[in-house]
């Protein structure tokens, strides 16, 4: 009986699968002596073999709904980004002037240290050692392991202090050191909706999370397509200049600019007594070959003057020298006025 | 160039999909899609009887795979790593639907109601509704088996799996697989006896 308990297992394996020589013999010899387990055998086996074993199939494509709610998931309907118009666009270069900030000219190669370091005197927590571990991991250019690091954590604890801080860092790894631009849609979107002080304290924050919305209306085309162009070596110049003339007035054609000013600081240093940022774009202004692409330049200047070094009266200088451009294109003169309205006002 | 690609990565094994996928290739996703919806449709329905609730833990199985992509290691394979999210899906779904005491639907696809429990089948009934019987039954018998059983015996006889691959995806030593898999073929002879007379 103990022996035929013991069977069993082997005895539904056999009705599928060839077992194993050893395991063969010993359910052979045992068969061959229990007729009432031959008889389970037999009549599992017959079970089986009248049980259809053909399963039903889809019909159709599930992905458009499975992508949808991938989609869901990352960010609630009243919060999608709105399409954001240039006049829309200058709105919120208004506020990032209203709350002072600025968005600051990031060469594309540092990591900012945004990680919060444990006071030696307390205990740390789970969300800090992260942050720390993952500053540590992107100094030493391990990204994905930073990323996912981060993820874990606000994974296990969302709700902690520090969680806010560790979902702009995981966003930033995911914008400017992996390019995974799906992916920092998604992050900054959570945070704007999870943690939106932290967004709000973070006008780099802010203007990535329009960027990507801008972009994700095209799959981010545009934004590798600026990868892509960097990557262009003696060319990136040019190619980033086909990525401003093909979306002129809009959050990809500045962050496409500010990649072209990268390029020209590496070759030229800056004066004594130069706004670094100014001058870079300036200079980029004086290579370009597309009146469009010089255009796109003016009315980044008159934003660094505006927001950056608050000398209106030069921003709005170079807002009217955009705006009465002869090659300034419709979205290019729409952003100049409005960025001129918004500085006519008290 | 575009169409290039995606003929390159239909080419590449789950594994590297699901890597691909890892690192931020989201086109990897969409073949890993394309190649595995109709096996986890299969053992959803196997699962939950009905075609609306198989469609549901089919998506939800997805959407989980792609966010969770982060904790499937290099090492293992994909695919049992995806069953196990499916079948894990499929039994929370028979979970929520027991606690609402909800009555399972007929399957719409079909447009027939579902045998009772002892109905004999007619021996005149011609091939198709026959099979759609037995269908039927056999749906219903797995119901009287637990999560377990049903997950052995729904990859075992419907997706081929081995038993080793088995214990895999339901997290249990292969001796286990096949205590649960003898449990559940006594249970569905029993449960089917009358219809093969």
């Amino acid at each position: 009986m103990f022996k035929c308990r013991k069977m069993r297992g082997l005895i539904a394996a056999s009705v599928y699968e060839t077992l194993p020589d050893r395991d063969e013999g010993r359910l052979r010899n045992h068969l061959a002596f229990c007729s009432s387990c031959r008889e389970l055998a037999e009549v599992l086996t017959r079970t089986v073999r009248q049980i259809p074993s053909e399963s039903p199939t889809l019909g159709y494509n599930l992905l458009p709904t499975i992508r949808e709610r991938i989609e869901e998931r990352t960010y609630a309907p009243w919060q999608r980004p709105v399409r954001l118009g240039l006049a829309a666009m200058a709105c919120c270069l208004a506020i990032f002037v209203a709350l002072q900030g600025f968005r600051g000219f990031a060469p594309q190669s540092s990591v900012p240290a945004k990680s919060g370091i444990a006071d030696s005197d307390r205990d740390v927590s789970a969300m800090e050692s992260a942050l720390v571990a993952a500053a540590k991991q992107a100094r030493d250019k391990q990204f994905t392991a930073a990323y996912k690091l981060l993820s874990d954590a606000l994974d296990h604890d969302p709700k902690d202090a520090n969680a806010g801080k560790a979902q702009d860092r995981l966003a930033d790894i995911a914008f400017s050191d992996l390019g995974w631009y799906p992916q920092a849609y998604a992050a900054y979107e959570k945070l704007a909706r999870d943690y939106p002080e932290t967004l709000r304290a973070s006008q780099e924050a802010v203007w990535r999370r329009n960027l990507l919305a801008e972009a994700r209306e095209k799959d981010f085309a545009a934004l590798y397509a600026i990868e892509a162009a960097a990557r262009g070596g003696a060319d990136a110049f040019g190619k980033l200049e086909q990525v401003v003339c093909s979306n002129p007035g809009t959050f990809t054609a500045s962050h496409a600019s500010e990649r072209m000013a990268s390029l020209v600081l590496n070759d030229t240093p800056v004066p004594e007594g130069e706004n670094p940022h100014l001058f870079a774009m300036a200079k980029a202004r004086e290579k370009c070959s597309q009146p469009v692409a010089s255009v796109q330049f003016t009315l980044e200047m008159g934003l660094i003057c505006w927001q950056e070094l608050n000398e209106t009266g030069r921003a709005r200088d170079l807002f009217n020298e955009a705006a009465n451009d002869a090659h300034t294109v419709l979205a290019q003169r729409e952003f100049a006025r409005q960025s001129l309205a918004q500085l006519a006002q008290p | 160039m575009d169409e290039r690609n995606d003929i390159a990565l239909e080419a590449l094994s789950d594994e590297a999909l699901a890597s691909a996928l890892k690192n931020g290739d989201d086109r990897a996703f969409d073949v890993l899609v394309a190649r595995h919806q109709n096996r986890i449709y299969a053992v959803a329905y196997r699962f939950t009887g009905n075609r609306e609730d198989a469609l549901d833990v089919t998506q939800e199985a997805l959407v989980k795979a792609y966010r969770k992509i982060g904790r499937w290691q290099p090492t293992g394979r994909f695919l049992p790593w995806l069953l196990r999210l499916a079948s894990n899906q499929a039994v929370d779904a028979l979970r929520r639907r027991k606690r609402h005491q909800h009555e399972s639907l007929d399957d719409p696809t079909r447009g027939s109601a579902r045998s009772v429990q002892g109905e004999r089948a007619s021996q005149t009934a011609d091939e198709p509704a026959r099979a759609r019987e037995i269908d039927d039954r056999v749906q219903q018998a797995l119901g009287v088996l637990s999560p377990a059983q049903r997950k052995v015996f729904v990859l075992r006889h419907y997706e081929g799996m081995q038993l080793a691959e088995i214990a895999g995806v339901v997290g249990c030593t292969v001796g286990s697989v096949k205590v649960h898999l003898f449990r559940a073929l006594k249970k569905l002879q029993k449960e089917l006896v009358d219809i093969y007379r």
